[in-house]
């Protein structure tokens, strides 16, 4: 399924898809029945019928209910209840249909209460039935169905034996005709097999001397080919044709923790690195607009300070990849998605076209010329048109880096230089390259550039270019 | 309109296991149908094991009829994908690996495509006209749909889903409940228990993931103790018995062990950073409220053990403070919304 393609479409037509997917034939989107699912139904209360036709049984008796007139005493009470008994006479006169009408509707209410009670269990009674009724039904339509299935294979079972045995006889009888017919047909081949060795005995010389008059024209032609090489301009388009090699294990595997707590110790404190790569930012701001929806790869994330300063600008798809199990975890902490893969083997696996930026802080450094050239041509192959790559690496233009921390780290493999970096850009497909110097540096044996007196710069200089040619180390155990 | 026939949709793992939510959805059938003539549980089988079957899952709501009703509640993904025009979600949680626990997935761009797509559909099937309402079971669930995929929804805590809990003298232990995950973050109050100055204790009852790497953290710590796994009486008697209980996880969306322990009377801790439970505590009234830091904890512990009488006060006001809370109040507030402009 092409999930990018499916979220600008409309419900209907996603669950369409999914529908075929899933093998559902496409029906029109008229709602599924509820064979699979299970249902618990509750009934109405019959109680609360009961409670409300109590009261009306009462009313059958009427003209029981006498008024208390507490008010009213001797004579005037007399007179009241005389009233009243002669009221309550002629109502039960002309009341008297509507109280037969009334006890006939109370006496039909009850019998319709009875009748519903009934048909409520009946029902439960029922669709317990049902089910099982479905139950069996589907064993019986699985059975049936199993038969027919059993028939048709016995009655073609029969039908290809009976083919066989019809060919069998056919063939037999035209072997019988053959074989006389073959034995003379040989007798003929062989005449022909020896007229034809003498031919093929007669072209082989001839073909000798053309193989020869043809190899030196090869040569040749190699020759030219290789003088026309060393014209041609060098395109770096495919860097599949390297097979990724094993990778030093140094940053991953057992040495993982190994590399973290060197880093821990050498690299510089997240804040720090944090602070020097926002120093990108504006110049990645300025190129996209915004970092919101573009897709953006970091190859070599390590402790994740690039993705923290990517987030805190904007960015909301952002992958970290890295070999080293340990700073993952930390990049995952802190809410980052990052896949553990190689990130030769991880770029190759993405699509043409299809990540905006692709970052990588100080890791080419640590790749062989092979691998650094398949990691150019890959990313001039997943980028985007206008998709930006950058790439930070120690810089060998530093008598000091170059000298000395650029072999503080034992998974470097060798200094990149910048021409180098620009010119295998350039042929990698990027049109726009741009080369420079970033992170000055500002101390040197603890000291700023400007507390360095002029007399203590050359005791400097002196120092490096004097500086003893070798280094030993003595441990004493522990 | 009075409503007489209500479906409420529950989704149940094709594993068959029975947790939290189906407790709920029976509870939620329940309250209903003290209210409601007909009310029917529907159980749709979804499985979440891959992309493909969580789609196939969605299907199966989006197709399914159940037209017969006058109104439908929804809880969680994906039975909110259900059509009737008179549709309110409950909603428990969207898929969370494609939310807020995106960063457990293997970043693959395919991933988030599949968000997207994820994303998309959600958005449109909790919005109007597809539903009418979106409530939800705490704080947490809206700040995160809102924040996802801009979907505005209201706060609707439900009722306990059990009952009995009941309040003794307190002992002189910390109550620790819940399973032993990364995310419930046990191991905060255990280091905890190495700068507690008073004799307080902590017993944490449980099981998990993690218990060993636990164990092993509080070896030198003897007042530290693991009970394992506890029956329904024996964790009732634990919370009755507590000083107060301890409830420090990492953004939990509703946290029944908060409400557990407020019944029985006794004062809660937890963290700011623990969602949902923090935001019932209001810190020295019905338990306390610190920052994920041991030390900080280890001074509330002390104050507990301390200060006797306000822990039991505490504890009173916790259980005060969610008395509101019941399924009643749930249903009291859905079913006018359920009834509103019912089409006929």
């Amino acid at each position: 399924m092409d999930y990018k393609k499916l979220s600008s479409e409309s419900l209907d037509t996603i669950f369409r898809e999914i529908r075929i997917r899933n093998g559902k034939s496409d029906l029109p989107s008229s709602p599924e029945t509820e064979d699979q699912i299970r249902s618990v139904v509750t009934f109405p209360n019959l109680e609360e019928i009961d409670a409300d036709m109590a009261p009306a049984a009462v009313g059958t008796s009427i003209g029981m209910n006498r008024a208390e007139m507490r008010a009213k005493k001797g004579i005037s009470r007399f007179f009241a209840r005389l009233v009243e008994k002669l009221y309550l006479r002629i109502a039960e006169l002309t009341n008297r249909d509507v109280r037969t009408y009334n006890s006939a509707m109370l006496t039909a209410v009850t019998v319709v209460r009875n009748r519903v009670g009934t048909l409520f269990e009946n029902d439960a009674v029922l669709m317990e039935n049902d089910k099982l009724l479905e139950d069996r039904c589907g064993t019986i339509l699985a059975n049936q169905d199993d038969l027919r299935r059993e028939q048709m294979q016995n009655r073609s079972d029969l039908g290809d034996t009976a083919r066989d045995v019809f060919r069998l006889n056919l063939r037999q009888e035209k072997l019988e005709a053959a074989s006389s017919e073959n034995r003379e047909s040989i007798e003929a081949l062989h005449a022909q097999i020896r007229a034809l060795e003498e031919k093929l005995a007669q072209s082989e010389k001839a073909g000798a001397e053309a193989a020869a008059a043809m190899e030196k024209k090869l040569e040749s032609m190699h020759a030219q080919h290789q003088e026309d090489l060393s014209v041609l301009r060098w395109t770096n388009t495919s860097g599949q044709a390297a097979p990724a090699p094993e990778r030093p294990s140094v940053t991953s595997g057992p040495g993982a923790v190994f590399y973290h707590d060197f880093e821990e110790h050498f690299r510089g404190s997240q804040t720090d690195i944090r602070h020097r790569l926002e120093g990108y930012m504006p110049r990645v701001l300025e190129h996209f607009g915004t970092l919101s929806g573009k897709a953006i790869l970091d190859i070599g994330c390590g402790r994740g300070e690039m993705l923290d300063v990517l987030v805190s600008n904007g960015a909301d798809s952002v992958v970290g990849v890295d070999m080293n199990p340990v700073q993952l975890q930390i990049c995952r902490d802190k809410g980052h998605s990052v896949a553990e893969d190689d990130c030769l083997h991880y770029l190759a696996e993405l699509k043409d076209n299809s990540l905006d930026a692709i970052i990588g802080i100080q890791i080419i450094e640590h790749l062989s010329f092979e691998e650094l050239v398949q990691l150019f041509a890959e990313c001039g192959r997943v980028l985007k048109k206008n998709g930006m790559l950058l790439l930070e690496t120690p810089n060998c233009a530093n008598l000091i880096t170059a000298t000395r921390y650029f072999y503080l780290d034992p998974s470097h493999v060798r200094p990149v230089h910048p021409e180098l970096a620009g010119f295998l850009a350039q042929r990698s497909g990027f049109s726009y390259v741009d080369v420079f110097g970033m992170n000055p540096a500002e101390y040197y044996d603890g000291k700023s550039r400007n507390d360095i007196a002029a007399a203590e710069h050359s005791e400097l200089l002196d120092g490096l270019i004097f500086a003893p040619q070798d280094y030993a180390l003595i441990g004493i155990r522990a | 309109m009075k409503l007489h026939s209500l479906d409420i949709l529950a989704n149940v793992q094709s594993s068959g296991t029975v947790g939290g939510a189906e407790i709920f959805h029976k509870k939620l059938a329940e309250a209903f149908s003290r209210y409601v003539d007909c009310v029917d549980l529907v159980e749709v089988p979804c499985c979440e094991d891959s992309f493909d079957t969580i789609m196939e899952s969605y299907r199966r709501c989006y197709d399914l009829n159940v037209l017969k009703y006058d109104a439908v509640l929804s809880s969680k993904a994906p039975t909110f994908a259900v059509r009737h025009p008179n549709h309110v979600c409950y909603l428990m949680h969207t898929v969370r690996v494609f939310y807020d626990m995106f960063e457990e997935l293997n970043a693959h761009p395919v991933n988030f495509e599949r968000r997207q797509l994820l994303f998309r559909m959600d958005k449109e099937l909790l919005s109007p006209p597809r539903t009418k309402a979106v409530y939800t079971i705490g704080e947490e669930v809206p700040e995160r749909i809102r924040k996802y995929i801009g979907i505005e929804s209201t706060a609707l805590h439900p009722g306990m889903t059990d009952e009995g809990f009941y309040t003794a003298q307190a002992g002189d232990y910390i109550y620790l409940p819940g399973r032993l995950h990364r995310w419930k973050r046990v191991d905060l109050c255990i280091e905890a228990m190495g700068y507690v100055k008073t004799p307080v204790r902590l017993k944490i009852a449980g099981s998990g993931e993690q218990e060993q790497e636990l164990r092993a953290l509080s070896a030198n710590l003897p007042r530290v103790e693991f009970l394992g796994r506890v029956s329904d009486e024996e964790m009732k008697c634990l919370y009755a018995n507590a000083l107060a209980v301890a409830f420090t996880p990492l953004r939990e969306d509703y946290g029944y062990i908060l409400h557990e322990a407020f019944k029985s009377e006794k004062p809660v801790l937890t963290c700011t950073d623990s969602g949902e439970p923090a935001r019932f505590i209001r810190s020295g009234e019905n338990g306390f409220l610190c920052g994920p830091d041991p030390r900080e904890i280890a001074a509330r512990f002390d104050e507990f053990y301390l200060h006797r009488e306000k822990t039991a006060a505490m504890g009173r006001c916790g259980k005060k403070s969610i008395e509101s809370i019941t399924w009643d109040a749930v249903v009291e507030t859905l079913l006018p919304v359920l009834e509103e402009k019912l089409p006929r």
